[in-house]
């Protein structure tokens, strides 16, 4: 069973490489499963009725006091309202302090000619679920796992998600998701090895 | 020399500036402990503008220091920290707005850095939807450990400043922050002072 609208319960497989963006009510669960292993997955939220409200890093930082919400935490719209919570967690190793990885991320690690990112896999996904062009915000980079050091350095490790790891939030409002299989092949983002992702809504 | 741009912004509002490629930027804590959210577009293209996410990544750091080079979101170089007194700048929590204060303090109508940096860059063809996420100079977020992170007053003592080198033409927004409920400027928004010029005002005052 398949879905792209997310209205009904369904499975969306996520090719490596690529993004998708589909809505869903208030109280649906999204489960995201890691299929291989070592791969992040880039997830944007869009309140359905204005897609001016996102899911916003500096706005949950300060409404939990927190870099990064755990188990229970909502992440916070840029109106200041609970938009996710975080339901299930086994890996929780994320970042949620850097942008997405974007043509001129590549450009600056030296790769010469096109090459996919985070932030094209969202505007695709969103243009070909019908919303247009969207504004690319600073996503939760699920498993991306840059490594925080006391003194305020961090550095790209691989992720630390094995195959069939999954992750499951729950929607507070109804939402337009999109998630990117991040295509990251030149840093230890994805562990060089950019692989596929699996959506589950319920 | 004559500075091109010398302004008072009187805290708890805000004020716009701008530099041409080369110039200087201080911003001054005139009385201390005072928080200014600051913005920075580019002039060609307000599109492309001061990104802290972006600046986090390029400089594998949560923090930004003397010597940075801060990037855009196009992760292009458009400022440079020539100088600094303080060492203590926030890149991690969003401005002040209307919600804040209506919502989470009970305040509606209170004074707030969002408007004050918006109204400032008004007309300039910035985006209110797309409005970034500014850099808190002086604001004190420590984190204190698991990943909590602290909201207290600033460090930045009378005078105190930071100096920044325009790498290409900018204008931007100061807003000396209105928060006087909880920590964040000493409970008294004080004024800011901005300079513009081909000389970096090292000393704080002529």
């Amino acid at each position: 069973m398949s879905t792209i609208d997310g209205t009904s319960p369904g499975e969306i497989h996520i090719p490596a490489r690529t993004g998708i963006a589909f809505r869903v009510d208030a109280g649906a669960e999204i489960e995201i499963v890691d299929l291989q292993g070592q791969q992040p997955a880039d997830f944007w939220a869009y309140y359905e009725n204005d897609l001016g409200e996102y899911l916003s890093a500096p706005h949950t930082r300060i409404a939990n006091m927190r870099l990064m919400p755990g188990v229970g935490d909502a992440f916070f719209s840029n109106r200041r309202r609970p938009m996710i919570r975080i339901v299930d967690d086994p890996v929780p190793v994320h970042d949620f302090l850097s942008a997405a990885c974007d043509p001129w991320r590549y450009e600056e690690l030296g790769h010469r000619g096109w090459h996919g990112s985070c932030q094209e896999n969202l505007e695709l996904a969103m243009k070909r679920a019908g919303y247009g062009d969207v504004v690319c915000p600073q996503p939760f980079n699920i498993w991306t796992n840059f490594h925080l050091h006391p003194d305020g350095r961090f550095e790209i490790m691989r992720p630390a998600t094995k195959a069939g790891d999954h992750i499951v939030v729950r929607a507070e409002m109804p939402c337009v998701i999109a998630v990117s299989a991040c295509p990251q092949d030149i840093t230890l983002t994805a562990g060089l090895n950019p692989t596929d992702l699996l959506v589950r809504i319920r | 020399m004559t500075p091109r741009v010398d302004v008072v912004v009187p805290g708890g509002f805000g004020g716009p500036w701008d530099a041409r490629a080369g110039e200087f930027i201080t911003v001054i804590d005139l009385e201390g402990e005072q928080t200014g959210d600051f913005v920075a577009f580019v002039t060609a293209d307000p599109d492309e503008w001061l990104s802290p996410v972006h600046c986090r990544e390029a400089l594998q750091n949560l923090f930004v220091h003397a010597g940075d080079r801060l990037v855009s979101n196009r992760r292009r170089p458009i400022l440079e920290v020539v100088a600094d007194d303080v060492g203590v700048h926030d890149a991690t929590i969003p401005a002040c707005d209307p919600t804040r204060y209506a919502v989470e303090f009970g305040v509606p109508g209170h004074r707030n850095c969002f408007e004050n940096l918006f109204n400032a860059v008004h007309g300039r063809g910035v985006d209110a939807r797309r409005f970034p996420e500014p850099l808190n100079l002086f604001q004190n977020t420590p984190v204190v450990g698991d990943g909590r992170i602290g909201l207290t007053d600033p460090v930045s003592r009378p005078g105190e400043r930071i100096v920044l080198r325009a790498l290409v033409d900018l204008f931007g927004a100061l807003s000396p922050c209105p928060q006087d409920i909880i920590p964040g400027n000493g409970l008294r928004p004080s004024p800011m002072r901005v300079v513009v010029g081909v000389a970096a005002h090292l000393d704080g005052a002529e």
